[in-house]
């Protein structure tokens, strides 16, 4: 038996994975216990674990235990890794960063946007603390895949700015972020990228031990408080899982302390799960319910959004899932596993204005399901799968611009991925057929032809990963992505209050099809790594929503029922996006890391007369994290760097409107925000974190203070709906305390 | 006591499930598309209307104590046609009134009393209910009663 301690603190470390070769033996429990078997003169294993260095060493057969003590460190060595049903657990071939649940513990951020935006490339569009969206690589909503475990979530996040996507991050085991288009492993819809919050509530192992781990904050800015936590252990022949999240937040201040009223919160997230867990695989269901309820701002400092709301809008948001998972590892020379899922979600929304009235209810139905088999021969190791999704829309209040409707979609999929030596091959075709049929086809002034649409596409990707001398690694990809339009892209036919916006659908749209290429070269020495990528995608039949002009008056077009709301519809255009990321982590010695990372995306419209930039498009950013490790001590200061974000498109209709909002006759005008310009910023942030001795504490902890825009510099966000009249939050001063045992 | 849990886990998770396959919206029935409201006497004057539904054309309505007013309440839709809503069994108006105890609302099929209790000044608005929500809100309407 192995006993694996923190090398400072002394502490247990559990989760260590105990590899030789690329086979995973076992893992250690929460007292850091491992068992490995092993014969004859021992075996050569690799111990891993995020945030330690990787120990490397024979282990011999033994009557006694062994202490093996691994050294903390900031840097992740090894490849990046993550999970698809598809090919099981690997490395992409892809631009991909993985953050572990120690960063999520230590960020506690409120949303899954959120927890990701200082990964490079992923930014967050924002209506609202809880209302922000992931964006990747300048594209976000339905062109960017959320998922939880692999499975859709089944809520309506994608739809509207102010939808929150419904997955608690505090309780995640890690989110993957594959950055580009990955419509192959995981699905259509996947333009911009995936994000897959790993949580695990169906346990694919059986552990030896319970193991339980809790943390709790408090935060100035809004005057937040959390807790969250999460178990797991086994009960007869049965393994199981149960985590929670509560928190509470007041409204958001900005700079000098100035409140931004209506961005309140509430949060509440609860899971259990049962597996039958073994060598051979695994089976087992998990039940979960979410609930939110949060404010959506519309004004600042006595001026309001035009449009908006100035009491503000309160969303309530409920989801209920029930997933279940089964994988079957065979013997078969052939067949390597088969593996099945899917879940069923009931999601609803209400929209509350001003006086509790519900201006907007929306529920969904949702259901989805995936089986594949993976299969190996040889060098190659490939799979064929099929991928089914239901769900059924409906909205209903006084104003309700989305239409019912229900969208089914059905999927085959093949892959292949050949290695012979340095390099590895991947190829794959991937067969989609989508349709949605509106459950209201009530024609009005603006919306016309309201039929069902169906769609079919072929889609692919081939690449390739070559290892080169000295520790370099290029890979490339070439993949192409598609997308049908989404339900209120077809068939929206009123206000939307929290997107300022009287949106009319356009049941004729055709479908998005991205074609895209990406280069990544990455490097990993003994004391850092680095990875720089770059990429291009043609996105044909761009949707995007643009005011409509009148055609007698010039002015922009009110809506019919209030003459308030500027009328939007969607277009398509030919688009091309096209930037470069990168990250490069050093440790000169084993107390000092640097960290720097940055992105630059590009977005513009193909053709026409003159090429106008996409409108939201995130800013390029440069970020470095400088930290200093002590013993148990670790002081860190973040500079975080947002350049100007110039490259708007001409608003087409001006009409004496100006991107500063201005109050006439009572009524706030302006611009909408995506045609306006966004100042530069540089943030700087701090933190301190202390890991209490085992023998200092029953149970070992953490405890980490982190002040976030330390100078309480006041800066706008080019994503923030809300930018012209309401800066981003001030200082905060936030503290983590993180126990596990 | 392992076999109990277990049952009762599995008993949860089903519940679960049964829950999960109610939709939250049961019935999709069409949406009233109201732009604007026009209140009318039992004779078919015209007292009031809003203005696309942002203020009333004639901001206050007056009541005697003690003498109701039978008022007919007619949606008027974006290209000013007035709604014919009296057959929709899954429609009515109700009102909302700040000061409950001074005014109350009737209704009947194809229009409403507004009975005064007392005199005062105080605010009420129209709301067209479909099901279990509201389709049109009015902005708020100053009622005197003399």
């Amino acid at each position: 038996m192995l006993l694996v301690r923190d090398a400072d603190t002394q502490a247990p470390v559990r989760d260590v994975v105990v590899r030789a070769g690329d086979r995973v033996l076992a893992r250690t429990d929460s007292l850091g216990r491992v068992t490995v078997r092993v014969v004859g003169a021992g075996t050569e294993v690799t111990l891993q674990r995020l945030g330690y260095a990787p120990w490397r060493g024979r282990i011999v057969p033994a009557p006694a235990s062994r202490a093996i003590r691994l050294t903390p460190v900031r840097l992740e060595l090894a490849a990046v890794e993550v999970r698809s049903r598809a090919l099981g657990r690997g490395s992409a071939l892809q631009a991909t960063s993985v953050v572990g649940a120690e960063q999520l513990a230590e960020r506690l951020a409120p949303s899954i946007a959120a927890a990701l935006v200082d990964e490079p490339g992923v930014s967050a569009r924002s209506n609202g603390p809880m209302a922000t969206q992931p964006v990747i690589r300048g594209l976000t909503g339905d062109r960017v895949l959320v998922l939880e475990d692999g499975m859709r979530t089944g809520d309506i996040a994608t739809t509207a700015p102010d939808h929150a996507v419904t997955i608690e991050p505090a309780t995640a085991e890690r989110i993957e972020v594959i950055r580009g288009p990955g419509g192959l492993l995981y699905g259509s819809n996947t333009l911009g990228g995936v994000v897959n919050v790993i949580r695990d509530d169906i346990p694919r192992r059986r552990p030896s031990q319970t193991s339980l781990a809790m943390s709790t904050f408090g935060e100035s800015v809004n005057r937040g408080i959390g807790v969250s936590g999460r178990a797991r252990g086994a009960m007869g022949a049965l393994t199981w899982a149960v985590d929670g999240t509560g928190r509470q937040a007041g409204d958001t201040r900005g700079p000098n302390a100035v409140a931004l009223p209506f961005t309140d919160l509430e949060g509440m997230d609860v899971g259990a799960g049962l597996s039958v867990a073994g060598s051979r695989g695994h089976a087992g269901v998990a039940a979960r319910e979410y609930r939110s309820y949060y404010g959506v701002p519309s004004s600042f400092g006595g001026v309001t959004l035009p449009g908006a709301h100035d009491g503000g809008v309160y969303v309530d948001a409920r989801r209920t899932q029930l997933r279940w998972d089964a994988e079957w590892r065979t013997d078969d020379a052939r067949i390597e596993a088969i593996s099945v899922g899917g879940n069923a979600v009931r999601f609803e929304q209400s929209e509350f204005e001003q006086g509790g009235i519900v201006g907007t209810r929306f529920g969904q139905l949702a259901a989805s399901g995936e089986a594949v088999m993976r299969l190996r021969a040889g060098e190659h190791r490939g799979a064929i799968g099929s991928f089914v999704q239901w769900r059924d829309l409906r909205a209903e209040g006084s104003f309700t611009g989305t239409r019912p409707a229900v969208q089914r979609t059905l999927a085959l999929f093949a892959v292949d991925e050949y290695t012979r030596g340095s390099l590895t091959l991947l190829a794959g075709a991937r067969i989609d057929r989508s349709e949605t049929r509106p459950l209201d086809s009530t024609e009005t002034l603006l919306l016309r032809d309201v039929r069902t649409r169906a769609f079919t596409a072929v889609t692919g990707a081939f690449g390739a990963r070559v290892q080169l001398p000295a520790g370099f690694e290029f890979t490339t990809q070439i993949a192409r992505a598609f997308r049908p339009p989404s339900i209120e892209e077809l068939y929206s036919a009123g206000p939307h209050l929290a997107s300022y916006a009287y949106e009319i659908g356009d049941p004729s749209l055709e479908a998005e099809r991205g074609t895209g290429v990406d280069a990544l070269l990455s490097w990993r020495g003994g004391r850092g790594r680095a990875e720089v990528s770059a990429y291009g995608m043609r996105v044909d039949d761009y949707v995007a929503f643009e005011p409509q002009v009148d055609p007698v008056t010039g002015a922009p077009m009110r809506d019919p029922r209030l003459r308030r709301y500027v009328v939007y519809r969607p277009q398509q255009v030919d688009a091309l996006l096209w930037g470069v990321e990168g990250r490069a982590m050093f440790a000169p010695t084993p107390q000092w890391t640097f960290d720097l990372s940055g992105a630059l995306p590009r977005g513009a419209q193909r053709g026409g007369a003159t090429s106008q930039p996409l409108p939201a498009m995130p800013a390029a950013t440069l970020r470095l994290d400088v930290r200093h490790q002590r013993g148990p001590l670790t002081l860190g200061v973040i500079g975080d760097g947002r350049f100007a974000q110039r490259l708007v498109p001409d608003a087409p209709v001006l009409d004496g409107l100006a991107c500063t909002v201005q109050v006439v006759d009572g009524e706030a005008q302006g611009l909408p925000a995506e045609f306006c310009a966004t100042p530069g910023a540089m943030l700087m942030n701090a933190l301190v974190a202390w890991r209490l001795p085992a023998r200092a504490t029953r149970w070992p902890a953490t405890l980490t203070l982190t002040v976030d825009n330390l100078l309480d510099a006041e800066w706008r966000d080019p994503l923030w709906r809300a930018k012209q009249v309401a800066p981003q939050p001030g200082r905060n001063v936030r503290l983590v305390v993180q126990v596990e045992r | 006591m392992m076999r109990r849990l277990r049952a009762m886990a599995v008993c949860v998770l089903v519940a679960c499930g049964l829950t999960a396959c109610d939709h939250p919206i049961g019935i999709v029935s069409a949406h009233i598309e109201a732009a604007d409201l026009v209140v009318r006497d039992s004779a078919g004057v015209e007292l009031t209307r809003t203005s696309f539904n942002r203020r009333w054309m004639v901001d206050s309505l007056v009541l005697r104590d003690g003498a109701s007013l039978r008022v007919t309440i007619t949606p008027v839709d974006f290209r000013g046609a007035e709604l014919d809503v009296s057959e929709r069994r899954d429609v009515s108006y109700r009102l909302d009134a700040e000061r409950a105890e001074l005014v109350q609302w009737e209704p009947q099929r194809g229009f409403g009393w507004l009975h005064p209790f007392g005199r005062g000044e105080t605010r009420v608005r129209f709301l067209i209910w479909h099901g279990d929500h509201a389709d049109f809100v009015s902005p708020w309407l100053r009622v005197v009663i003399r």
